[in-house]
């Protein structure tokens, strides 16, 4: 009854395991993954197009020192983003990216409100 | 020297009653008990981690592998962080039975395991009839499930006590009429001398369908896939467990390896032929047929689907009790006449 | 003397939240009465705040094991709203992912249905094996595993890598494979026939009047298919053939869900042989705004637990009023029907053959 079944579980036990064991070993992304964000703040030109798409109202323009004066540049809460990757979408000049790095921890939900900064891939 | 028998016994307790070298006789037996009995405890953890490796395996993932080398001390881990939780009972349980019947069961698991042989030499051998006490002590295991199911005052503890007397009333009988069938062949009901009767042919080849059915039995009796019913983790959320709290919970865990450890034996020294072997000790030949046993045991559990109520009790009804009439009229024909 | 029990939100299978309060008499079902909402997120409204293109990533989280499916009809009724018409490329490409997130979709469910049924979890890491190759095709061309937005109107986001093709004949070879061999897997077990044949039996009169819809109908008798009664993208081209077995139990519903997952790695491979060259590129972000051509749209589309329906009145910028129509929530709505009758072991293996998603239930 429950032969064919056994047969077939006792020879999975040679099959190679699937699952990676994941500090030591990671994943391969392709290119066009979308995690972390990164902003090339020269190129930024403050448009607040990123600011009027986001879905969730996360992005926010806050004051920033440059050195060519105060200027004004997208802060990201990464708790609330969605990557969904419309603000990379809809950039004029490219700053704003999604790049494909995906463990970014901390101990305190503080320090996932992001400033340009920071952001400084 | 820690051998009794029957007539032993009764001197003993009237000896009990008169003389002060009974103080060493005690000593004697419980330090061969509680010396065993961490023993049996270790292996029970063995088991534990073993089958949580060989699943692994089977579905393709690693098992423990973080805490101790190959994830060894992960049951103990576990077992701590269970201990450490606070004990409360509800307000619609009995107390009483609630807070009595897991530990009891856990108990009783272990001391079937010492009455059982486990050398030629040691343990409480020669009782003439080892085997029937044996089996009249395992009976209790349902009961308390039972027990424990109807003090815990939910719903889904009570379906599950219900369904447990059920599933006992459909195997009992056949795996009775299997014991009878090997006392039969053996002529004694003497653990030891089944075992040594059992020195040029192991009793699985004489009697293939009272295995099948002892086999059938003792997987329902230890509530392992496809028959446990009783704490269908699907279903009832966790049966007669749904209210036990951590620390209770810590035996139970542990209670359901000691009782695949206790069901292995038992299927070992019945059928397989117990300690038989040439070369290494026996108590080494025993511990690794149990082994072999209840790794085929975990493999089952991986692959099996649940069965439903009524139809364990037909199977129990209409296959497993003709078949072992059939075994046991068999045996009489070919090997006592 | 019948007892309620109360089979609560949190349980190991009941596919999410759902609170079942059952009526039993002895061990009979006599009654079920489903409660639901606890994952109720305002879909619906949200969605009138937002513009078109913010609405996508809400859409997609309706159904979180095949979101690919709604993001495309909601996708098709920005498209009607605005009058503008599929690339002849994405059609094609189109075709190929929805079928491919309708194989991972129903190799989830059959992990879940053989957990149910109370196997330990073997079946489940097995499937989820399988369908992890899927999703990892997905990525390459996406961007993401799960929640994909690479829709557009007028077509995708982005054209497929170049050695899609073969990666996924490949995964498609294999795949084939593993879905015999758990085929033979479940059937030769007697006790898994004895658990679904008999049970659950929802005839054919009683499938149409109550509106039954996807593989649930079809396991009833009924040869209605969203995909050839009212086609669109490619499908009528490629030659597609709805499934239907006829005796209406739990064991209809489970073939007729691996015979679709046949037909899809049909469908894929020939679409592969017949897509035609050139772009299939979507309009950018910054253009989508529909200037009223068509007011009221309705879209319907085939998800793998059955018939989506959006109706949108759409506005200048953002949409006056979305309503969906969901399939798991009409599904849910049959169990009264199918379990009265069957035993309390017997509830679990029927909610695990209609393949209920909460979300999907709750939107």
């Amino acid at each position: 009854m429950l032969i064919k079944s056994l047969a077939k579980t006792a020879k999975s036990l040679k099959d190679p395991r699937f699952t990676i064991d994941y500090p030591n070993e990671k994943e391969q992304l392709s290119d066009n993954e979308r995690y972390m964000l990164r902003l090339d703040m020269p190129t930024c030109i403050s448009c607040a197009a990123c600011e009027r798409v986001c879905p969730n109202k996360t992005i926010t323009m806050v004051d920033t020192p440059t050195e060519k004066g105060v200027k004004k540049m997208p802060q990201v809460g990464i708790e609330r983003c969605l990557f969904c990757g419309l603000c990379q979408e809809v950039c004029p000049t490219k700053c704003l990216t999604l790049t494909k790095g995906y463990d970014f921890e901390a101990y305190d939900k503080r320090e996932f409100v992001k400033r340009p900064e920071e952001l400084e891939g | 020297m820690l051998t009794f028998s029957t007539s032993a016994i009764a001197n003993w307790l009237v000896s009990l009653l008169s003389s002060a070298s009974i103080v060493k006789q005690a000593e004697g037996l419980a330090a061969y008990a509680i010396g065993v009995a961490i023993l049996i405890m270790a292996f029970a953890y063995f088991l534990g981690w073993i089958e949580r490796k060989i699943i692994a395996k089977v579905q393709a993932r690693h098992g423990p592998t973080v805490v101790g080398k190959y994830g060894l001390l992960q049951n103990l881990a576990d077992f701590m962080k269970l201990l450490a939780k606070s004990n409360f009972f509800p307000k619609s349980s009995d107390k009483l039975l609630f807070a009595v019947a897991l530990p009891a069961m856990l108990a009783l698991s272990i001391f079937l395991i010492l009455l059982l042989p486990l050398t030629p030499s040691t343990g409480i051998g020669n009782m003439a009839n080892g085997l029937l006490i044996v089996f009249a002590l395992f009976a209790f295991m349902p009961l308390l499930i039972f027990i424990n199911g109807i003090a815990s005052g939910n719903k889904f503890g009570e379906i599950s006590a219900q369904r447990s007397v059920i599933m006992m009333m459909s195997y009992e009988i056949p795996m009775l009429i299997v014991i009878a069938s090997i006392g039969m062949l053996a002529r004694s009901y003497d653990l030891v001398n089944i075992v040594e009767s059992q020195a040029h042919i192991w009793y699985i080849f004489l009697m293939p369908l009272g295995f099948f059915v002892f086999f059938v039995a003792m997987l329902a009796e230890l509530e392992r896939s496809p028959f446990d019913l009783r704490e269908a983790d699907s279903e009832l959320i966790a049966g007669w467990l749904t209210d036990v709290s951590a620390p209770y919970y810590t035996l139970a865990l542990f209670l359901d390896y000691t009782k695949m450890f206790l069901g292995s034996l038992i299927v070992v020294i019945l059928f397989f032929g117990g300690w038989s072997g040439y070369g290494l000790l026996p108590v080494f030949w025993l511990v690794v047929k149990a082994l072999i046993f209840a790794i085929f045991v975990m493999l089952l559990r991986a692959t099996a689907v649940r069965m439903k109520l009524d139809r364990l009790l037909r199977l129990g009804w209409l296959a497993l009790m003709p078949l072992a009439l059939i075994n046991l009229i068999v045996a009489y024909l070919l090997f006592v006449m | 003397m019948t007892t309620k029990i109360n089979i609560g939100p949190i349980h190991p299978s009941t596919h999410g939240v759902l609170r079942l309060v059952v009526e039993l008499d002895g061990d009979t079902i006599v009654g079920v009465e489903p409660h639901i909402g606890f994952l109720h997120r305002g879909v619906e409204k949200l969605a009138e705040n937002r513009m078109y293109m913010q609405n996508i990533g809400y859409m997609e989280k309706i159904d979180y094991v095949a979101p690919m499916a709604y993001d495309d009809a909601y996708v098709a009724a920005v498209e009607e709203a605005m009058g503008v018409e599929v690339k002849e490329r994405a059609k094609y490409i189109r075709t190929i992912l929805l079928e491919l997130q309708r194989i991972a979709s129903h190799l989830l469910w059959l992990g879940t249905m053989a957990n149910d049924l109370g196997q330990f979890y073997t079946l489940f890491m097995w499937t989820f094996r399988d369908r992890d190759k899927i999703l990892r095709l997905l990525q390459e061309h996406a961007g993401a595993r799960m929640f994909y937005l690479n829709m557009r109107p007028g077509g995708v986001v982005r054209d497929l890598p170049p050695d899609f093709e073969e990666n996924t004949l490949q995964v498609l070879d294999y795949i084939e494979k593993r879905i015999t061999e758990y085929e033979h897997y479940l059937e030769s077990n007697q006790v898994f026939i004895e658990r679904t044949k008999g049970i659950g039996v929802l005839s054919r009169e009683m499938a149409i009047e109550l509106g039954a819809t996807g593989p649930v109908l079809r396991g009833s008798g009924v040869n209605y298919d969203t995909r050839s009664n009212k086609p669109y993208y490619a499908y009528s081209e490629l030659g597609f053939r709805p499934q239907v077995m006829f005796v209406g139990d739990s064991f209809a519903r489970y073939k007729v869900r691996m015979l679709e997952m046949k037909e899809s790695i049909r469908i894929i491979r020939e679409a592969f042989k017949k897509i035609p060259e050139g772009d299939a590129v979507g309009m950018p972000i910054r253009l989508i705004m529909p200037q009223a051509k068509n007011r009221i749209v309705t879209v319907s589309r085939e998800t793998p637990r059955g018939e989506a329906f959006i109706y949108m009145i759409a506005d200048k910028e953002r949409p006056y009023r979305l309503s969906i129509r969901t399939p798991s929530f009409i599904n849910l709505s049959l169990i009264d029907e199918i379990a009265k009758g069957s035993r309390l072991a017997d509830l679990f293996a029927i909610l695990g053959s209609l393949d209920l998603v909460m979300a999907d239930v709750d939107l």
